[in-house]
């Protein structure tokens, strides 16, 4: 149920997102008419409304859509590989590589992601969406190469790992053919939740006002556009926000759903 | 004071300045990684001559080798000297120790609601799991979970500050009339400022606190020891109180050090949102101004507190199970 719903609505986002020029009703920047149309109430022209800059809030949504879920999409693909490769890594080969990675892992997952993100923008200066997205997944995949590690060391010590390796197969083979699909269940799951949690990530950074810079439309700066008109105008911030819930609550439930698969016992 | 006890904080304290030893490294290495150096930013500006800024980079070390300026950025920090913020004209720790204390006011508030919260509508979901109850609360905490913590910020101040009036727009004490306030007066003010940001933050992680204390307790549910509790004809409730909450709360406790790291990323959002003069917004503040002392300086400093609050969960999840003192 929860693994359908969620998928679903991933789905009809993605579409939404990937046709946002063809669907959208305006350009996601023309400020239609500075003197009539400011911060407009929902109507049948404008679904969404207009925000202070008499922008069409349903078109900004929509690419705003393209922009978040890109961004997150490329940084989770990031964090999977490096969480994947520095998982395997560490768990196969054990010993002084695995304790110096896992502390440098322990390290950095003591550091508040948001505050990692302030350092690096803080010193690099203009960051492109490409460079943001590279951000975000080099410090989203600590928690993911622990995960790794543990399912690695469990599976490496199975028979069937061991009679692989007395075949003669390669540890590349082994890590690819025998450990690999093992873990990626829990890899899928980690992937799924990583995907809403990017994309709270984002929303938050571009809500300060340092994440996708202004004027393209992200879900993040649009609330922080409807923060000043809050009461006379709450669906500039309302209609962002309600679509950040949605997009990270499908994430959950299909991680959810997934987990609920994995482990029938657990409820 | 058993040794144990001794031996497990003396460890726990080397562990921890090792992680923060590692931070301070990682921004070192992120410093010299970025484009220019330090100094760069202040180039920009007309009135700073080049040989102005040579003069400055020979003071601060900057010409020296790398791993000798590591050494001395190391020794500085040992001395509890962060740097001087280049838009204060102060040094770093002088504008954090005005924002800390109201950082960890706020997360402290904001654990309270987390945990309060959290744990409470855990065991209201466990108490029938799998009934209507459980299914609506499931829903509900999952909404939470997805919810920006802006987002949900402004909601909270649009609804009962802008429209209800009942709480103020911002700050964490009322400007004109703090002052004159008795000392009760000024807590009460402060505690009045403090009750929408705290429950913001509190109850965007008791939606993760809530499905996590939910799962622990039914995991303990299905244990032996129950089973021989129930078949004994002890009440559902007891069971659920007494033999269950005991056994699943100390992973909860632990949660509450893995919450602090959750809760400072999420003060520099709803201090942001509140106006809140902690940590977090200053650290916000400053990257608009490429003030980036302040801002590693923060991320130093909410590794400290991380470390220290994990440090502190674990002494009190070792206090609420007796099994753990055991264990190393």
């Amino acid at each position: 149920m929860r693994l359908r719903a969620g998928g679903v609505l991933i789905i009809l986002l993605v579409l939404l997102a990937a046709l946002a020029p063809l669907v959208a009703p305006y350009g996601p920047n023309a400020l239609l008419d500075l003197t009539t149309l400011r911060s407009a109430a929902p109507s049948v022209a404008h679904p969404f409304g207009t925000d202070p800059y008499s922008r069409d809030l349903l078109s900004r949504v929509l690419h705003g859509a393209r922009v978040s879920l890109s961004i997150a999409a490329l940084a989770m693909l990031l964090a999977v590989t490096v969480g994947l490769a520095v998982g395997m890594a560490s768990g196969w080969a054990g010993g002084l590589l695995d304790t110096v990675l896992m502390r440098a892992v322990d390290t950095a997952l003591a550091i508040p992601r948001l505050f990692v993100v302030l350092v690096v923008l803080a010193l690099w200066e203009h960051v492109s969406l490409f460079t943001l997205a590279l951000i975000l997944g080099g410090t989203g995949w600590f928690g993911i190469s622990r995960l790794v590690r543990a399912e690695v060391r469990t599976t490496r010590a199975l028979p069937y790992v061991a009679a692989a390796r007395a075949s003669g197969a390669s540890t590349l083979r082994i890590l690819v053919r025998h450990v690999l699909p093992n873990i990626t269940g829990p890899l899928i799951v980690a992937a799924a939740m990583g995907m809403g949690q990017v994309v709270l990530l984002e929303a938050g950074l571009s809500y300060l006002g340092i994440g996708v810079p202004q004027p393209t439309a992200s879900w993040g700066s649009i609330v922080a556009d409807g923060q000043a008109v809050l009461r006379s105008a709450p669906w500039v911030a309302g209609s962002a926000g309600c679509a950040i819930v949605i997009t990270v609550l499908a994430f959950t439930l299909v991680g959810d759903g997934i987990r609920a698969r994995l482990d029938p016992r657990g409820i | 004071m058993d040794s144990d006890l001794v031996r497990f904080v003396s460890r726990r304290l080397l562990e921890g300045t090792l992680v923060v030893l590692g931070v301070a490294t990682l921004v070192f290495v992120l410093l010299h990684a970025a484009p220019g150096d330090p100094l760069t930013v202040l180039s920009e500006a007309p009135q700073i001559s080049p040989a102005a800024l040579e003069r400055m980079r020979h003071s601060f070390g900057l010409d020296r080798p790398l791993p000798e300026q590591y050494v001395r950025y190391l020794g500085r920090l040992v001395h509890g000297d962060l740097g001087t913020s280049l838009t204060q004209h102060r040094p770093v720790t002088a504008a954090l120790a005005d924002a800390i204390p109201n950082t960890i006011l706020l997360a402290l508030a904001a654990l309270l609601v987390d945990f309060g919260v959290g744990i409470s509508v855990g065991i209201a979901q466990a108490q029938r799991a799998g009934g209507k109850r459980d299914h609506v609360l499931g829903v509900v905490t999952v909404v939470l979970y997805s919810t920006p913590v802006f987002a949900l910020g402004l909601l909270l101040l649009g609804v009962f500050a802008e429209t209800l009036g009942w709480f103020p727009l911002g700050g964490s004490v009322d400007p004109v009339r703090h002052g004159a306030l008795s000392l009760a007066g000024r807590a009460l003010d402060q505690l009045h400022h403090l009750v929408l940001p705290a429950l913001t933050l509190g109850l965007a992680a008791a939606g993760y606190t809530a499905r996590h204390q939910r799962s622990a307790l039914l995991e303990v549910m299905g244990r032996d020891f129950l089973r021989a509790a129930r078949a004994r004809g002890l009440p559902e409730r007891r069971l659920l109180f007494v033999h269950a909450l005991r056994n699943a709360l100390s992973p909860t406790i632990t949660l509450a050090g893995l919450a602090f790291p959750v809760l400072l990323s999420g003060a520099v959002l709803v201090e942001t949102v509140f106006g809140w003069p902690g940590m977090g917004r200053l650290a916000a503040d400053a990257i608009g101004r490429r003030d980036y002392p302040i801002v590693t300086a923060a991320a130093i400093l909410a590794a400290v507190m991380v470390v220290v609050g994990n440090l502190l969960a674990d002494l009190a999840a070792r206090i609420a199970d007796p099994r753990l003192r055991s264990i190393h």
